[in-house]
């Protein structure tokens, strides 16, 4: 009986849910509507081809409106803001170790995966890169700092090649709690109080200035979806731009950031994809039978050995796009004769994937966004799960949004489409900067447009993929078991 | 805005329109997958026109051994979900927030309209166990 609830949870790894917490009510999109969006996208982007052969020019708006100083570089404004930030870090470190079991009456759970790691990070595409601003680990630095004159002083300088690879490294793990640790509330707790002291001793180690740039992944992504903002912070003024303009202002200055780009996009093309029937028959259809057949009680063995190859595919994802990104960039390279290094050429082209990989994040998780966040409101009032109403809202929370299918289906589509033009327009404007006789330039992008419609169709194909996740099917479990099931 | 512009904005416009023309599909194609077989049934409570699809799940021990694959209805169909267990237990659809009673080898039953789109699982409560997803599509 063991096995066949092992191969349960472990054909179905969405019992407990789909993402680190929160349910979903998605359908695959429809066959014609992927074919839709299949082809807008290729013909879309000859539009925009269309549009750089007759425009002639990269008109970029580096123009930008200045709307003034900003509120917070003021007085003490900044000042209360980071106490609230480490506030709320520190509320929801609490409320996660000393909180209720319950993911769904405890406060950290929800303010963490949904408020912070959803609706914050989709916000700063619009509000721009506040949380450099705000991080509330560094807020916590700042404190120590404060009591401990010199706590932080940087004892080591940061090396030159270690670049963002431990925000890479940060990042996967976090994915991993995400999609695989199942974390309880505590189990949360712990991962944010490890992730605490690892930024605790980086500060110490390489100084908060290098930290924070370089190893904080939270700040590392979150400056990358905030160069798609329409505003920008400088000196203490807020500035109007162009959107997306920030993407197009500086090269990558590492590749472990063209990995965080491209892992961006892969870890949340694997989400998609690793509970999809075709994705799950790999491994049970055509890795599994021969295999098992070499092994006495192959099912408990492949048991685990299932988890290992889903990790290392998470872990791998990145580097597939990176090789699929270097061959393209290194078609562009001979088409144009350029005299720019592969190397170069794969930096100054990273941020232009950007709002490819943002609007498929946003496609897959807005729906998981909108039918949990409102879950804060009666959270705030009762954040440990004691029975407490500080402001009255513990029983009068507002109804969980249930976005129609076909609604969810449209956006998606639309997003897609969207995030990909943007990509395409940016590649090409890139080019223009890059190689500046035109005809070369145009015919620079046709390696870049096809990898780019080749990223989008492969999202789009995800998202119409069916879900194994949840489905009782009883003849197959039990053959590829093998166990009895009765 | 240059002139350019315009004309390309409009372009666009058009390639899309001419394409969702295109791909749209013309008549309205059954979602039913062959691995589903609902079984049709009219119910008295059924307002006339809307059809009645149901489901029958069995559970022995926590676990299902029994059941349709993947449970497919219409937006607007009405749904009867049966089910039978030989442990007490409680059965929940999530989305829905429907929830009822199993009471050892007695059927169970879950009546109720399919207003809402998306796809829903199915759990039973008190062991967590998951017997699959109703999956409602849009008209």
């Amino acid at each position: 009986m063991i096995p066949f609830v092992g191969l349960l949870v472990l054909v179905f790894p969405a019992a407990a849910s789909a993402h680190a917490f929160g349910q979903t009510y998605v359908l695959p999109i429809p066959f014609w509507m992927y074919a839709f969006a299949a082809s807008a996208a290729l013909a879309l982007s000859f539009v925009v081809v269309g549009y750089f052969v007759t425009a002639k020019d990269a008109v970029r708006n580096a123009r930008t409106v200045d709307l003034g100083g900003i509120l917070w570089a003021r007085g003490g404004f900044l000042g209360v803001l980071r106490a609230f930030s480490v506030a709320l870090l520190a509320l929801t470190l609490l409320t996660a170790l000393f909180g209720t079991p319950n993911p769904f009456a405890n406060f950290s759970v929800t303010f963490f995966w949904i408020i912070f790691v959803l609706g914050f990070a989709y916000a700063t595409a619009l509000i721009g890169d506040v949380y450099a601003a705000l991080n509330p680990w560094r807020g916590l630095c700042d404190l120590i700092e404060w009591r401990y004159p010199g706590a932080f002083r940087a004892r080591v300088t940061y090396p030159a090649w270690l670049g963002y690879y431990p925000a890479l490294v940060l990042y996967m793990g976090f994915i991993w709690v995400e999609l695989f640790a199942h974390a309880s509330p505590r189990g949360l707790g712990l991962y944010l109080l490890a992730y605490t002291l690892i930024n605790l001793g980086g500060a110490r180690l390489f100084g908060p200035d290098a930290w924070f740039r370089y190893g904080e992944m939270f700040a590392v992504v979150l400056r990358l979806i905030a160069k798609m903002a329409p505003v920008e912070y400088t000196s203490g003024r807020l500035r109007l731009r162009q959107p997306f303009s920030g993407l197009l202002k500086e090269p990558a200055d590492h590749p472990s950031l063209l990995l965080i780009v491209l892992f961006m996009l892969s870890s949340t093309a694997f989400d998609g994809v690793h509970q999809t029937l075709p994705w799950v028959h790999i491994f049970w259809k055509r890795i599994y039978p021969p295999l098992a057949a070499m092994i006495a009680q192959p099912y408990l063995f492949f048991v685990d050995i299932y988890y290992y190859w889903q990790w290392s595919m998470l872990f791998l994802s990145p580097f597939f796009y990176l090789a699929v990104y270097l061959a393209f960039i290194w078609l562009m390279k001979r088409a144009v004769r350029s005299e720019r290094t592969l190397r170069e050429l794969a930096l100054d082209f990273t941020f232009c994937l950007v709002p490819i990989a943002f609007v498929y994040h946003v496609t897959h998780y807005y729906t998981l966004l909108l039918t949990q966040a409102p879950a804060i409101v009666p959270l705030v009032s009762d954040p440990f799960g004691w029975g407490w109403d500080l402001f009255g809202t513990a029983r009068r929370g507002p109804n969980p949004v249930i976005v129609p299918a076909d609604w969810v289906w449209h956006t998606q589509v639309a997003l897609i489409l969207v995030g990909h033009v943007v990509s395409v327009y940016l590649a090409h404007a890139k080019a223009l900067e890059l190689f500046p006789r035109t005809g070369r330039a145009v015919w620079s992008q046709l390696p870049m447009l096809v990898l780019m419609v080749a990223f989008t169709t492969a999202g789009l194909w995800i998202l119409s993929l069916p879900i194994a996740a949840g489905q009782v099917q009883l003849p197959q479990t039990g053959a590829i078991g093998g166990v009895a099931l009765t | 805005m240059p002139a350019v512009r315009i004309v390309f904005a409009v372009l666009a416009v058009l390639v899309l329109a001419g394409l969702w023309y295109a791909f749209r599909p013309h008549h309205e194609a059954p979602t039913q997958s062959a691995a589903v077989q609902p079984v049709p049934e009219t119910t008295p409570t059924a307002p006339v026109g809307l059809p009645t699809k149901a489901f029958e799940l069995v559970v022995r021990d926590g676990k299902p051994v029994a059941g349709p694959a993947g449970m497919r209805v219409r937006q607007g169909e009405r749904v009867t979900l049966r089910i039978e267990s030989n442990a007490d237990d409680e059965l929940h659809l999530h989305g829905y927030d429907l929830k009822v009673r199993i009471k050892a080898g007695e059927p169970a039953t879950l009546e109720f309209a399919a207003t809402r789109t998306g796809r829903f699982e199915l759990e039973l409560h008190e062991r967590h166990t998951q017997l699959g997803a109703l999956e409602v599509y849009p008209q």
